[in-house]
């Protein structure tokens, strides 16, 4: 397939986004309908093809380099997903712009997981704030001009010194070589990197790092996410948590990695620290809270915690850049946590989206005894649960499985803090389930409906998406199996 | 023939003049008066280099400015009138309108 | 060579044919007309100009390819501005537009000179006629902004012409790139017009001015005012500081020379001054006024670049910003006018809302703030990344790291305007038609030229073979 293709990826969601601001009372159907086709369209850009680059580096160091590597297929394909079900899910009462932020959205997280080279991904990911925060602005809760802000501001610095080590990396060829070039395979190679500084590297690692964690988002840095998902509308909250934190960990998969034979264990026990953190703060954090949103929240940063803790291994485990195959093992499974949470959490929200529909509130202390009234949302909401603490059979089991495994070896008695961890995010999802699901009914909330058809369809193909990855996971795993290969053989 | 350093010295004292003229003045007709002394500290320079090296550029850089001088203080004059018509004064204090 | 001056003789004859038209029509409308008209002969003009390029250059001028570029954007603002003064009042309004035409054609004029005696008189000739711009609309703040742009201007052209004098005096020519012979006064003529020309470009310790005059004029005037005028002194400042003689001026043997050192310090100072107080302001218009200021840091950027390649490289990158300042800073001073023109202050709880009720307004002043905080596809970050591109080629990568995390402060305060935007609608809001358009356009260009301009970059380097 000639590589021109791949602008297909770019420029279908752009035109979908044209197109649904036009479609007026019907923006649901004709937006769920191109959502849909665009799912059939990304499937076959399959990524053992050899993509070349698209137009050759000039333009001082901007070139449109697009490639669909074994990591952004399984990316591409979660983005096209989740949008889906996403409008699915959405009330069609919306005004249609809704739709159009929603794929513009896609198009740029699309730009984001496919481009090649240092300052078109750095464009894409910029452009991601803009829908986004135009979504949580005008569709959002009491605090959104608050919160709006505080995402722009927290997301933007981290990308802004990003831009920084991109210059200094684009500098650092400039002085080699005399020309430039962002492309990431060259400027991010050994030969490139190993020129710099021990001062510019540390420079250039911290930028990539902090823009990396900000958007994970990773403990010190998180407190957007929060704030971010209770005050987006559910879609909103569907999308940005299935999404955006992806962003992060896409950047340190595939750009953050290329330091591996330039840093210290020093960067592996700081990650390490942070993982560990992020895992138990998330946990007894959402233990604490007393909204289901929140809770929510803070159990989709202790997933990221996993991915934290991967990459943490994985810089722990690689003797002269080498990975060894507790580091690929771990590796494999942080970056399959990815796609797992991405379909997991979207159920969640959904769930906990139908129950403020229709019960008026999201306060745990209200709810009670809602598998009475509501036995469709039950079923959604304990499958979603259970597929969110890890059960096995579901996605996210082999995904935390494999980290765990796989640091087992490297980090020792360690480990025994993130099983404990595991403990008490398998304690309060129960909580909260049989808090909100079970015992008496709350009569106070009346009498209530359950979960609409366009509420329940979608979570629950979710759901089996979820059971079948689970059981099957070979399809998906096997890629990132291929792009683990790729990092050691860097 | 004056050497050059004096009238450098004599200009940058003229210079100096106009310029705390400025700073310190608190009429608006004055301070027109000072920015011509400015101006003017200048012209002596290169009218004195000028007539040194007999070139005429420098004698037409002066011609020209002065006439820019004149039509500098025409517009200064017309805003004070403009400002007077609004305020009744020309004074510098009665501006504070536009503070940080 | 008449094809070059023809674009300001039109100017010049329509800034007198204005006046001579408001005693035969009676309303404003036929001075509109002729405006317009006069600037868009003179802009098609120029076009044509730079689609039949030739590089001429005379003893005063240089007919040179930047010079048109800049050419173009004064005019093309100036037509932007009269349209969007269609909706004035005043009493003898003609005297508007003839100030208008006139200043522009002197500015084309500075673009083009390469002799300080030129380069002295256009720009006194069109820095006159902006100091009376700014009393409009005649009112007691907008008055006190005239006054004190005047005597800064007063200033500010005294010091330039001590500069020239000891320039002169030290050269024995009036001609840019003459060789010296006396280094002391060289150098202290150099200090003197970074100084005159500072004021003009509103740099660090000589903005005081600029605040209160953009923020006292009529808005479309301020927009004139803050980006014509400013990029008049932009590429005067080019042709003088950049020309060999002061290149060659080294510091001792630190590799750094004198222009380069003065500007790193002073681009410093004003972006991070600007910036950090446009933080602090609640009303719009003065937090543009600031923003304007931190903008001069980077236009004063490209005086730190030395080295034939670097040097080149932040010349086109200069135009591209340059291209993007005068849309994005022009268009949103503008869109300002939307609540001048209603008789609304410019606070950020005056504009709170105003997407709800006009949504086209609001997107299109949006687009241009993301373009002055350098949000990409937009023409505002093509042109900080070229511009700081051209820093890490003359090996001042410390020096684009303040320059992004500068950008990355700036951010704060655009985006707190258009989270006011988008906040729930306090009062009525009604939009000029006429500024609307304007500022649709404004943001269409940017979007438009912010993904063509990798493009033409590699085109535009080769132009500027007419420094001296």
């Amino acid at each position: 397939m000639p590589s021109e293709y791949l602008l297909l990826l770019l420029l279908i969601p752009l035109l979908f986004s044209i197109i649904s601001l036009f479609t007026g009372k019907y923006s649901k159907i004709v937006s769920s309908v191109l959502a849909g086709l665009f799912i059939i369209i990304v499937l076959p850009f399959l990524p053992n093809i050899n993509y070349s680059i698209l137009n050759p580096a000039k333009y001082f160091g901007i070139s449109i380099f697009l490639d669909i590597s074994y990591l952004s297929y399984p990316l591409v394909l979660l983005t096209s997903i989740v949008i889906f079900f996403a409008i699915l899910y959405q009330d069609g009462k919306i005004e249609s712009s809704y739709f159009s932020y929603l794929f513009f959205l896609e198009f740029s997280l699309i730009g984001v997981f496919i481009s090649q080279n240092l300052i078109l991904f750095y464009i894409f990911w910029e452009l991601v704030l803009i829908p986004s925060y135009f979504m949580i602005l005008r569709w959002g809760g009491p605090k959104k001009d608050y919160t709006a802000l505080k995402f722009l501001i927290y997301t933007h610095v981290g990308s802004v010194l990003m831009l920084v080590s991109i210059f200094i990396l684009g500098y650092n060829y400039y002085a080699m070589t005399g020309s430039f070039n962002f492309n990431i395979s060259t400027v991010l190679s050994n030969q490139y990197i190993g020129n710099l500084s021990s001062l510019l590297l540390f420079i250039v690692m911290m930028g990539f790092f902090l823009a990396f964690f900000i958007k994970l988002p990773t403990f010190p840095f998180h407190t957007w996410a929060p704030d971010v998902y209770v005050e987006s509308p559910t879609t909103s909250s569907m999308v940005f948590s299935g999404l955006l934190s992806k962003m992060g960990a896409f950047g340190l998969f595939s750009i953050f990695v290329r330091f591996l034979p330039f840093s210290g264990s020093e960067l592996g026990y700081l990650l390490l620290a942070l993982a560990l953190i992020s895992i138990v703060y998330a946990a007894f954090a959402a233990l604490a809270q007393k909204d289901l949103k929140r809770l929510i929240a803070y159990s989709s940063i202790g997933h990221m915690g996993f991915i934290t803790l991967a990459i943490s291994v994985l810089f722990l485990a690689s003797p002269l850049g080498l990975p060894s195959s507790d580091a690929y093992l771990a590796l494999e499974g942080g970056m399959f946590m990815m796609f797992a949470h991405g379909l997991i959490v979207p159920i969640l929200f959904g769930s906990v989206g139908s129950i403020e529909r229709s019960t008026g509130t999201r306060a745990i202390r209200d709810l009670g005894g809602l598998t009475k009234m509501m036995p469709n949302l039950a079923f959604v909401m304990v499958g979603g649960f259970l597929a969110s603490l890890g059960l096995p059979g579901m996605a996210g089991f082999i995904a935390e499985f494999s980290v765990i495994v796989g640091s087992w070896n490297i980090i020792s008695y360690l480990a025994f803090i993130v099983v404990f961890g595991l403990v008490v995010v398998a304690s309060y999802h129960i909580w909260a389930l049989q808090r909100t699901l079970f015992g008496p009914y709350n009569n106070y909330l009346g009498n209530i409906k359950d979960m609409l058809p366009r509420e329940f369809w979608p979570l629950i193909i979710l759901l089996i998406l979820v059971i079948i990855v689970g059981i099957y996971p070979t399809p998906i795993y096997s890629m990132f199996v291929h792009y683990a290969q790729l990092i050691g053989g860097m | 023939m004056i050497p050059m350093i004096y009238v450098l010295f004599i200009s940058l004292l003229m210079f100096t003049v106009g310029l705390y003229g400025i700073l310190t003045v608190k009429g608006g007709v004055r301070l027109l008066i000072s920015i011509e002394i400015l101006v003017n500290s200048a012209n002596l320079n290169i009218v004195a280099w000028a007539t040194m090296h007999s070139d005429p550029s420098g004698i037409l850089f002066v011609l020209i400015s002065i006439a820019i001088a004149a039509a500098e203080s025409a517009v200064g004059f017309a805003i004070l009138i403009a400002l007077y018509r609004q305020t009744k004064n020309v004074g510098l204090k009665s501006l504070k309108e536009l503070r940080w | 060579m008449i094809q070059y001056l023809l674009p300001s003789i039109v100017l010049y004859i329509f800034s007198f044919l204005t006046i001579g038209v408001s005693l035969i029509s009676k309303n404003n409308r036929g001075l509109f007309a002729t405006s317009i008209v006069g600037s868009v002969i003179s802009f098609l003009i120029l076009m044509y100009n730079l689609i039949n390029f030739k590089f001429e250059q005379y003893s005063i001028f240089y007919f040179d390819f930047p010079g048109t570029i800049f050419a173009i954007l004064f005019v093309f603002i100036l037509i932007f501005v009269i349209i969007a003064t269609f909706n004035f009042n005043y009493n003898r309004q003609e005297l508007l537009y003839s100030l208008l035409l006139f200043s522009t054609g002197s500015m084309i004029l500075a673009a083009y000179s390469g002799n300080l005696i030129a380069i002295f008189v256009t720009f006194e000739a069109a820095s006159l006629a902006t100091y009376a711009l700014a009393s409009y609309p005649k009112n007691a703040k907008s008055l006190e902004a005239s006054l004190k742009f005047f005597v800064i201007g007063a200033l500010s052209s005294a010091f330039i012409i001590l500069g020239i004098s000891y320039y002169y005096i030290s050269t024995s020519s009036f001609n840019i790139g003459a060789s010296y012979s006396n280094l002391q006064l060289f150098i202290l003529s150099l200090v003197l017009m970074i100084v005159g020309f500072g004021f003009k470009l509103s740099l660090f310790p000589f903005h005081s001015w600029a605040i209160d005059t953009y923020n006292g004029s009529r808005a479309p005037i301020s927009a004139f005012l803050s980006t014509a005028s400013k990029l008049m002194a932009l590429i005067v400042m080019i042709r003088i500081f950049l020309s060999t003689n002061f290149q060659s001026l080294m510091v001792g043997s630190t590799g750094y020379n004198y222009v380069q050192i003065f500007f790193i310090i002073i681009s410093i100072l004003t972006m991070t001054y600007g910036n950090v107080t446009a933080l602090a302001q609640k009303d719009v218009k003065r937090m543009l006024a600031y923003s304007s200021v931190a903008n001069a840091g980077y236009l004063a950027l490209v005086f730190t670049v030395t080295g034939q390649v670097a040097i080149t490289l932040a010349l086109s990158s200069i135009l591209i910003f340059s291209m993007a300042y005068i849309l994005m800073k022009g268009g949103a001073f503008i869109s300002m006018e939307n609540l001048e023109s209603k008789g609304k202050e410019t606070t950020l709880d005056d504009i709170s809302g105003i997407a709800r009720k006009r949504p086209l307004f609001a997107v299109s002043f949006a687009i241009l703030l993301f373009s002055l905080a350098g949000i990409p596809p937009t023409i505002g970050f093509m042109g900080k990344y070229f511009l700081f591109l051209s820093l890490i080629e003359s090996n001042l990568w410390w020096l684009a790291i303040i320059a992004v995390l500068n950008s990355a402060i700036s951010v704060y305060y655009y985006f707190r305007v258009v989270l006011y935007m988008w906040k729930e609608p306090k009062s009525q809001f009604s939009t000029n038609r006429n500024v609307d358009f304007v500022v649709l356009t404004f943001a269409v260009v940017v979007i438009i030229l912010g993904i063509l301009t990798p493009m033409f970059i590699g085109n535009l380097n080769t132009v500027w073979g007419g420094l001296p």
